[in-house]
C-alpha cells in the first residue's frame, strides 16, 4: 500500500465516499449559524495575541486527505515579530489561512484544534474569540480588520479593474460603517504616505497594471494596514520582488510595527529575513513545528538537525566551496505519512529511538522548543 | 481612439473586398444554376427553347461567359454597381436585393434581439451560481440541463415545442407569422406576430443558454480562483460583494465582448428554426436564395453579414477597450 503508486478505482470511491462524509459535516460547521458564546474563550497566556493550539488543517483529496498542517501550535505576543520558516509545501501558508479562515472550501477544511485571537471591540474592550470554531458568516468580526494579510503576489493581488483608490476606500467602506466618501478618500491618502508612497494622489486614481511591483506590493500594505489591525500576517511578502525591492519592504514593515503597535506573523522561506526582522521563529517541516524559539536561540543554538541543515543550506561569502550545502531526500508523501519522525529518512544524526513514535515536544529552555529524540536523555539527565 | 477607428474601418474595407470576391467566384462554381431551371420550367410546359435564346437568356443575367475572366468581368461589374449603392435585382423575387433584404430582416431581428437578451439573462446568473457553488448538486443539475439543451437539434426541439404548445396545450399557433383568419391592426397585429413568435423565440433561447452558460461559469471559476479574489475576501469583503463586485465585473470582460460579436448572428435569422416554424424571415428567404441559384442575392446577403462581423469584431475590440482598463487602442 504505502510503496504503491497508483489507486483502483474501488480505493479511489472508498476515499470519496469517506471525504464527502468529513467534507459535508464541516462545511455545514462552517456555515451555521450559532450565538457569540459558542466561540468566546480566554487566552492562556494574556501577553499573547494569538494563540494556536494543535491546529489541524486538512485537505480532502481524491487521492485522500493531506494532512497540510498536522497539530501545530504556536503562540505570537504582543507588539512581537514572529517569524515562521520552512521549505515549501511544509504548511506555513496554510497555517496562515486558517488563521484569516481563506482556505478553499470544501476541499481545505480545519479539522480540529483553536485558534484563540485577542480581539479588541469598538467600544475598547477585548474579546477572545476561537477563530476555528466561528462560523464563516461571523468571521467579519475579525478579518480584514483586526487581522490583516499581505500576499506574496503583489502583482496579481489586486483586481485589475478598479483603481487603487476604490480598493482602498473599500477598506474603510467595510470596517467604519457610515465613512463618507470624503473620509475613506482622507483615510486611504494617509495609508499611501505611510507607505512610503512618492506622489500619493496619482497612484490613488491609477490602475494596478500602471504601478511596478514594488508600488504594489506597497499599496497591499497600505490595504492591510488601513482598518489598524493588531496582527499583520505576511506571506512571504518579498519572494516576488527584487532584492533592493525587497530590502525597502522588509524596511517598511519593521518602521509600520512600531507605528501601528501591532505584531507581525511573518511567513517566509529566507532565513536573513528572519534574522533580521522577527523577535521569535517557528520552523515548520512537513505540517509540524519543530523547533522554536528566540530569534537568537535558532541562530546561535539550532538543535534540530532539520534548522541545522537550513542554516547550512545558507548562501554565504565566507565559503570557499563551489557547492551548496543541501539536505538530502524529500518530504516523505503528505497522504501517507509515517508514524515516526517525519525527518527520520533524511536525517544524519539518527538514534535509535527515532524507529519510535513521533518525538515529542522537549523544553530546552524557557522560550526554546525542539521536537528531537536526540535531546530527550538531555531533558532526563538534566 | 478616431485615428483607430478609421485605420481599423479602411482595413475593413480590404477584407470586405476579399470576401467579396471569395464569395462571388464560390457563387458562380455552384452547380446551381437558376437560368437552366427556368429554361426547363418553360420546356416544361410545352414550349421549346432555342439555343440563341438561351444563349440570350444567360447574357442577359450577365452568367453568358463561364471562363475565369468571363467570372472577374462579372465580379467587377458587379462591384461597379455596388460603388453606386446598387446591390443588383434578385432573380428570384424581380426585385432590389437591398429591399428583399430589409423587408425580411426585421422579423428576424425581433426574434434574434428578444433571444439573444433572454439568453443572457438566463446564462448568466446560471453560470454564476454553477461557478460560486462548484461541484455542488445546483452546478451538476445546471450542467446537465443545459448539455441537454445544447445537444439538441433545433429542427427536433423545435417540433417537440411546437407539437407540445400549438398541439397539445393549443395556446400558441403552430406557424407562420400572423393569423390569417384574422385581420388585426395596430397593437392587436404586434401581439399577434408576439404569439407567433413565441415557440420560436423559445427554441432558440433554450438551445443556446447553454454555451454561454458554460463560458459564464468557466471565466467565472478562473476569477473565483485568481489572487485578488484572496485579496477581496482578507479585506472582511461579505462574500456576496466578492463575488458580485470583483468577480463578476472581471468575468463581465469577455462577456460583453462576446456580445459585440453577437451582431451578424442579430441579424443573419436562425435558417433552421425559421424553417420550422415557417417563418418568413432572412435566413429562410437566404436558404430559398441559395437553392434556386440567386446570385445577386446571395451577394448581397452575404456581403451585408460579411460587414456586419467586420463592424462586430471592430465593435469587440472597442467594448474591450472600455471594460478593461489594461487594454489601450492604438
Amino acid at each position: 500500500m504505502a510503496n504503491k503508486n497508483y489507486l483502483t478505482g474501488r480505493e479511489i470511491r472508498k476515499i470519496a465516499k469517506e471525504n464527502n462524509k468529513i467534507m459535508k459535516r464541516l462545511e455545514a460547521y462552517k456555515n451555521r449559524k450559532c450565538d457569540e458564546s459558542e466561540y468566546l474563550t480566554a487566552m492562556h497566556n494574556p501577553a499573547n495575541i494569538l494563540e494556536i493550539e494543535d491546529l489541524h488543517t486538512y485537505f480532502f483529496t481524491e487521492q485522500g486527505v493531506v494532512k497540510a498542517v498536522n497539530g501545530v501550535s504556536l503562540n505570537i505576543p504582543k507588539n512581537a515579530t514572529v517569524g515562521i520558516v520552512g521549505e515549501s509545501g511544509c504548511g506555513k501558508s496554510v497555517t496562515s489561512m486558517s488563521v484569516m479562515r481563506l482556505l478553499q472550501g470544501p476541499t481545505g477544511q480545519i479539522y480540529s484544534g483553536e485558534i484563540r485571537f485577542n480581539s479588541k471591540e469598538e467600544d475598547g474592550t477585548e474579546k477572545v474569540y476561537d477563530i476555528a470554531k466561528m462560523p464563516i458568516r461571523d468571521i467579519h468580526k475579525i478579518r480584514g480588520n483586526q487581522i490583516a494579510m499581505i500576499f506574496q503576489e503583489p502583482m496579481t493581488s489586486l483586481n485589475p479593474v478598479f483603481t487603487i483608490g476604490q480598493q482602498l476606500d473599500e477598506v474603510t467602506f467595510i470596517h467604519r460603517p457610515g465613512a463618507t466618501k470624503e473620509d475613506a478618500k482622507a483615510k486611504s491618502m494617509e495609508m499611501l504616505n505611510l507607505v512610503g508612497i512618492a506622489a500619493p494622489e496619482r497612484v490613488y486614481a491609477a490602475f494596478p497594471h500602471e504601478l511596478s511591483g514594488g508600488m504594489r506590493q506597497r499599496v497591499m500594505i497600505a490595504m492591510a494596514l488601513a482598518a489598524d489591525p493588531r496582527l499583520i500576517i505576511a506571506d512571504e511578502p518579498t519572494t516576488a520582488l527584487d532584492v533592493t525591492i525587497q530590502a525597502q519592504i522588509l524596511d517598511l514593515l519593521r518602521d509600520l510595527k512600531d507605528k501601528i503597535d501591532g505584531s507581525i506573523m511573518l511567513i517566509t522561506h529566507d532565513l536573513g529575513i528572519i534574522a533580521e526582522m522577527a523577535d521569535y521563529v517557528v520552523v515548520m517541516y512537513a505540517g509540524k513545528v519543530i523547533e522554536q524559539g528566540t530569534a537568537k536561540e535558532i541562530f546561535h543554538n539550532p538543535m534540530h538537525p532539520y534548522t541545522i541543515g537550513l542554516q547550512k543550506s545558507k548562501p554565504t561569502l565566507k565559503s570557499d566551496s563551489d557547492m551548496l550545502f543541501n539536505i538530502p531526500g524529500n518530504v516523505p508523501n503528505p497522504v501517507n505519512m509515517p508514524n515516526y519522525c517525519y525527518f527520520k529518512e533524511r536525517c544524519d544524526r539518527c538514534v535509535k529511538k527515532c524507529s519510535g513514535d513521533y518525538p515529542g515536544m522537549i523544553q530546552v529552555s524557557p522560550t526554546h522548543y525542539v521536537a528531537c529524540h536526540l535531546y530527550e536523555e538531555d531533558q532526563n539527565n538534566g | 481612439m478616431l485615428k483607430y477607428i478609421l485605420k481599423r474601418l479602411l482595413m475593413s474595407i480590404l477584407i470586405l473586398l476579399g470576401v467579396s470576391m471569395i464569395i462571388y467566384f464560390l457563387i458562380r462554381l455552384m452547380p446551381v444554376d437558376f437560368i437552366q431551371s427556368k429554361i426547363d420550367a418553360i420546356s416544361r410546359g410545352g414550349a421549346t427553347v432555342s439555343q440563341e435564346t438561351q444563349d440570350a437568356m444567360y447574357a442577359m443575367y450577365g452568367l453568358g461567359d463561364d471562363s475565369f475572366l468571363g467570372i472577374l468581368k462579372g465580379y467587377f461589374s458587379w462591384l461597379g454597381a455596388l460603388a453606386k449603392f446598387d446591390l443588383g435585382t434578385s432573380f428570384v423575387y424581380g426585385l432590389p436585393v437591398a429591399q428583399v433584404i430589409f423587408e425580411h430582416m426585421g422579423i428576424s431581428f425581433a426574434i434574434a434581439l428578444i433571444a439573444t437578451i433572454f439568453e443572457f439573462m438566463i446564462a448568466i446568473p446560471l453560470g454564476i451560481t454553477a461557478a460560486t457553488h462548484q461541484y455542488s448538486f445546483r452546478d451538476y443539475l445546471v450542467t446537465v440541463l443545459v448539455m441537454i439543451g445544447i445537444s439538441l437539434p433545433s429542427f427536433f426541439f423545435g417540433n417537440m415545442l411546437k407539437d407540445f404548445f400549438a398541439l397539445k396545450l393549443g395556446i400558441f399557433p403552430a406557424s407562420g407569422l400572423v393569423d390569417a383568419t384574422a385581420s388585426y391592426t395596430g397593437i392587436q397585429l404586434l401581439g399577434d406576430y408576439f404569439v407567433h413568435m413565441f415557440i420560436p423565440i423559445l427554441t432558440i433561447v433554450i438551445l443556446s443558454i447553454g454555451a454561454r452558460m458554460r463560458m459564464t461559469r468557466t471565466n467565472m471559476l478562473e476569477v473565483m480562483n485568481s489572487d485578488y479574489i484572496r485579496t477581496a475576501r482578507a479585506k472582511g469583503l461579505p462574500e456576496r460583494t466578492v463575488i458580485n463586485k470583483h468577480a463578476f465585473r472581471n468575468t463581465l470582460i469577455p462577456l460583453v465582448t462576446s456580445l459585440a460579436g453577437l451582431l451578424p448572428s442579430l441579424f443573419s435569422g436562425a435558417i433552421i428554426t425559421e424553417q420550422v416554424f415557417d417563418l418568413p424571415g432572412i435566413g429562410n428567404i437566404a436558404l430559398d436564395a441559395m437553392n434556386r441559384g440567386d446570385i445577386p442575392f446571395i451577394m448581397g446577403y452575404n456581403m451585408f453579414l460579411a460587414l456586419l462581423s467586420v463592424l462586430g469584431v471592430l465593435l469587440a475590440d472597442l467594448m474591450y477597450g472600455i471594460v478593461d482598463p489594461r487594454v489601450k487602442l492604438e
